[in-house]
């Protein structure tokens, strides 16, 4: 029994204690005991931490909450940004295919009536040397039609479809132009494929570098005066002088084109 | 212990004596049961005195009718202190009663400021009255050690063959 008992220097110091604690209940405060004021003072801290704690608790179920709808609204909210971005998109290509078509029609001369623009649906510069367009017959567009950007002339429709139409451009091998070059006489012919060449012209023609060089209309294809392209230095081979061309419609910048009515329908 | 409690009783009555009006003033202040106090140390050990301060403190309390507890822990603070100094310099004589008892007074004043300080409140005496009550009960000491001289020296047995030397 004696063994479970306190050591004497606890037993005294929980005797001087519970005489502290006494006092403390004795001594009278004008805000009450001074026991009572300690176990206040003394529970503060754990009554503002267990609120803390309770507020935190609190905080955090809330703040789950909030954060389920924050991740819902963000989610529909990137749904809608990329919606919105992808509708941008369409308006900003819309906006520039209107401008080039405004710039189109402003810098090409009176193309009378039967012209529409068409978009760019898709470019075979280098293999096919081909464009398609989004116009086709349901629209009025017709084989040989002549196709122009808004630098020059791009080609001429070879192929149509209800809706849809393919250029052949002026690169391609097969292409060719009836052509002449400005301040200079003669007709010749714009042969296309990688170097487009004029050929036809007289030997010894003194062709300067850097002239149009704008269509004849002869072929029964493209309009006359419509710009190709410009010259450059001219050479003499065999009976004719060639002159290389550098074309003014550069197929690969054409996302609005122009195309015209084909000539060969209205003749009879 | 029988004469500890009665020497205790004793000093409390005196206490109450001390502070009748007919006396010097300065003496009210004196706290002769920390005397007894001093006197327990050679019969407990350390806890012991500590334990009969503890109760010697509880009983001034009661007679000064104030919260009861404080002076208990001073007391028993006092007790420990003197019985640990006694039993480390091993105090003897004069210097036994009045320096325990000047260690005793100034331990127990001390522990008692601290403990009504802790409870916010603040002791109606002044370090003036702490130093007079530990002049005052060191005088007390004084008279104790020289009458425990006296009784010595008459207890002695060099006394009593003199005694019966003269008688002859």
């Amino acid at each position: 029994m004696l063994a479970v008992l306190p050591r004497p220097p606890v037993l005294l110091a929980a005797a001087c204690l519970a005489l502290y604690v006494a006092s403390a209940a004795q001594v009278r405060t004008p805000r009450g005991t001074a026991l009572g004021l300690a176990a206040a003072t003394l529970s503060r801290p754990l009554l503002d931490g267990a609120m803390a704690l309770g507020t935190l608790a609190h905080d955090v179920s809330l703040g789950r909450q909030d954060l389920r709808a924050t991740l819902a609204e963000l989610a529909r909210l990137r749904e809608e940004n990329e919606r919105l971005r992808r509708d941008n998109q369409l308006l900003a290509a819309d906006l520039v295919l209107l401008r080039q078509g405004s710039r189109l029609l402003a810098t090409l001369p009176p193309t009378g009536d039967g012209a529409l623009l068409a978009r760019v649906m898709a470019r075979d510069v280098l293999v096919g040397h081909s464009l398609l367009l989004d116009r086709g017959s349901a629209h009025g567009v017709t084989v040989d039609a002549p196709v122009l950007g808004e630098a020059g002339v791009v080609g001429r429709v070879d192929q149509v479809s209800a809706s849809a139409a393919r250029v052949q451009l002026l690169t391609h091998p097969s292409a060719a132009a009836a052509a002449r070059i400005v301040g200079v006489d003669g007709e010749a012919l714009l042969t296309g494929g990688d170097r487009p060449t004029l050929t036809g012209l007289p030997p010894y023609t003194q062709v300067a570098a850097g002239l149009p060089v704008v269509t004849t209309g002869s072929e029964g294809i493209y309009p006359p005066d419509l710009l190709l392209g410009t010259t450059g230095e001219g050479r003499t081979e065999g009976y004719f002088t060639l002159v290389p061309v550098t074309l003014a419609a550069r197929p690969t910048d054409v996302t609005t084109a122009l195309v015209l009515a084909s000539r060969r329908r209205a003749l009879p | 212990m029988t004469g500890l409690l009665v020497a205790a009783v004793l000093s409390f009555a005196a206490q109450l004596a001390l502070q009748a009006p007919g006396l010097w003033w300065f003496m009210a202040a004196a706290r002769p049961y920390l005397v007894v106090l001093v006197a327990s140390s050679t019969r407990f050990g350390p806890f012991g005195v500590a334990w009969f301060g503890l109760a010697l403190g509880l009983v001034a309390d009661l007679l000064d009718d104030a919260i009861v507890g404080p002076r208990g822990i001073a007391g028993a603070v006092a007790g420990l202190a003197v019985a640990v100094v006694v039993r480390r310099f091993e105090l003897e004589g004069p210097l036994f009663w009045i320096g325990g008892t000047a260690l005793a007074t100034a331990a127990n004043d001390l522990a008692f400021r601290v403990v009504v300080a802790s409870l916010g409140v603040s002791p109606s005496w002044s370090w003036v009255g702490s130093l007079a009550t530990v002049v005052a009960t060191g005088a007390v000491a004084l008279a104790v050690a020289a009458g425990a001289a006296v009784r010595r020296k008459l207890l002695s047995p060099e006394h009593r063959r003199r005694k019966v030397l003269k008688r002859l």
